[in-house]
């Protein structure tokens, strides 16, 4: 097995109908345990990332590939999709298109995914309720799964996901229809998730304070290529570039850039408005 | 100023018993941009069916351009007040993007040459104009979002509302948004968006209005608001990150209620001159 958890190489998809490349030529390396961000403007191939790495491209959905995939091993053109499921887990962007619609309650809905793996019944219940615990949904076993609020049933999506102990969690835009309470509970619960499990992860994103306060490494995808990757600290320092490609940066980033064209800033530009007060205060403020 | 929409203590209960407007009042002023925000379930939504006729009210008022809501359908209500949805695909049906537009101005009685010239300028205005004989089906989620804003304001309405607009845009889509609200302001008309993006919301709106509970918590304008940081938190929201800058910096003689990068960036410019 390689040391990368995930190894994308030379890959190339065409949706069945579509004129364009949706996927055009991209190589990319994952480690094991590493959180890694990816961002682009729509249209750039990020969920088309997604369904490559969970091997949805090329089994289930249509079109042609090139290039390969390679998941801790599995080659996903070569490997079933049932196969690849119990190696990948993939969260969407809609909790609505991810539940199952026909769970009466949340432990339900967990434990559908155990039942099609096989888990034993005495089992069953202990994943149900640490992976409940995990995303910040103790003791939500017999309530209904459509009554919960977006976060919730966000929430919900994540712990029938890691109930089946993937080793790579791919989340697509999981935060991106929800509200600001919604949206600190999910990445709360990503980290956890993250912390108890080193679970590789790949999180997409097209918010800025998201993905450079999570990421350890930012890939921006633009026409079905890589434009760019590198450290939080790299990402921020392209503001302009990402800005024509069609990725916001956070706002304190965009204050530094600003500041620095007209040769007042010093240094990186900030991950948060901690670290940017702190530079103005001793960079503007006489501190 | 004229008043575009006016709300007297207006109360809605859903079938289920769920109360989700309690006693509202405010008055939204004629060719005004103004913010709709705070939590899901906060009311905002509900709030926003009830000036385009697809609620009524349980008890309380509702008047739009001088008229009693309750008094009109919504097929004359949708004259007057533009609705697009926060899912495109709870509006889209249309078989090509120019018919999808076209829809709404021939419901309206326009002549051909008209809905023509209707469809193009909306369509143009969302950056969608090259699209206009493709199937809505091919596009992205942020494309179909945009159609359907361009089907909206192809109708040409005095009063325009978006229901999250932002969600599932890019930074194109967010300042395509912003253009499409500045020329709206530039026409007079009014605009009511709801919103999470904080950043768009200062960007772009005049006012803001707080919702929690069915109630309305704030209503003033949107650097007041969004600079009341306590009572953002307390509702479930939250400042935009420069103005949360702005406030840790404020022992340090910045203003607490700058809410754009534009306004911090002058601030700090004109810090070093003086000490520079």
């Amino acid at each position: 097995m390689s040391a990368h958890a995930i190894t994308v190489s030379d890959l190339a998809f065409r949706y069945l109908s579509a004129k364009d490349w949706a996927l055009d030529g991209l190589s990319l390396e994952v480690a094991e345990r590493e959180l890694l961000g990816v961002s682009g403007p729509s249209g750039a191939g990020k969920s088309t990332l997604c369904l490559s790495l969970s091997g949805l491209i090329p089994n289930v959905v249509q079109g042609t590939m090139r290039g390969t995939v390679n998941v801790r091993g599995f080659d996903t053109r070569r490997s079933d999709v049932a196969d690849i499921s119990s190696i990948v887990g993939i969260v969407f962007q809609d909790p609505r298109s991810q539940l199952t619609g026909s769970a009466m309650t949340v432990e339900e809905e967990v434990a559908f995914g155990l039942q099609n793996l096989g888990v034993p019944r005495n089992l069953m219940r202990e994943r149900i309720a640490e992976a409940l615990d995990l995303v910040g949904l103790p003791g939500f076993e017999m309530r209904i799964p459509f009554e919960l609020s977006g976060g919730e049933q966000q929430r919900l999506s994540l712990a029938t996901v890691i109930a089946m102990r993937p080793q790579i969690l791919i989340l697509d835009e999981p935060t991106e229809l929800l509200d600001p309470e919604g949206t600190v509970s999910v990445m709360r619960a990503v980290r956890s998730i993250h912390e108890r499990y080193q679970m590789t992860t790949v999180l997409v994103s097209n918010q800025p304070e998201i993905l450079v306060q999570h990421a350890e490494r930012i890939v921006v995808l633009n026409r079905g290529k890589i434009a760019s990757v590198g450290t939080p600290q790299e990402f921020l320092r392209k503001v302009r570039y990402l800005e024509k490609l069609g990725v916001r940066s956070n706002q304190v980033a965009q204050v530094a850039c600003r500041l620095d064209e007209r040769g007042l800033w010093k240094g990186d530009y900030p991950i948060d408005e901690h670290q940017a007060a702190e530079m103005i205060k001793r960079q503007f403020l006489g501190d | 100023m004229p008043v575009a929409i006016s709300v007297e203590h207006l109360t809605f209960q859903y079938p289920n018993g769920h109360e989700a407007l309690r006693d509202v009042t405010l008055d939204i002023e004629t060719g005004s941009i103004v913010a709709l925000i705070g939590k899901n379930g906060a009311g905002k939504t509900t709030l926003a069916r009830h000036f385009n006729g697809l609620l009524k009210s349980t008890s309380g008022k509702v008047v739009v351009q001088g008229v009693d809501a309750s008094k009109k359908s919504a097929s004359e209500m949708a004259r007057e007040v533009g609705y697009v949805f926060q899912n495109p695909e709870d509006q889209l049906f249309g078989s090509s993007v120019f018919e999808e537009v076209a829809f709404g101005p021939k419901n309206l009685g326009m002549g051909e040459e008209q809905i023509k010239g209707q469809v193009e300028a909306s369509l143009s205005m969302v950056g969608l104009l090259s699209y206009a004989p493709e199937h809505p089906y091919n596009m992205t989620y942020g494309q179909r979002k945009m159609l359907c804003l361009a089907s909206v304001l192809a109708m040409d309405t005095d009063i325009v509302i978006m229901d999250e607009p932002n969600a599932g845009q890019d930074y194109q889509g967010f300042c395509l948004l912003g253009s499409v609200l500045e020329q709206l302001k530039s026409v007079g008309k009014t605009v009511l968006v709801i919103s999470h993006d904080m950043e768009f919301v200062a960007r772009y709106c005049r006012n803001v209005v707080l919702m929690c509970d069915g109630r309305i918590i704030a209503y003033d304008s949107a650097k007041r608001v969004l600079s009341d940081q306590s009572k953002l938190e307390l509702y479930g929201a939250r400042p935009p990150q420069v103005t949360r800058l702005a406030l840790s910096l404020s022992s340090h003689g910045i203003e607490p209620d700058i809410v754009t990068v534009e306004e911090m960036v002058r601030v700090l410019v004109e810090r070093s001159r003086k000490t520079g």
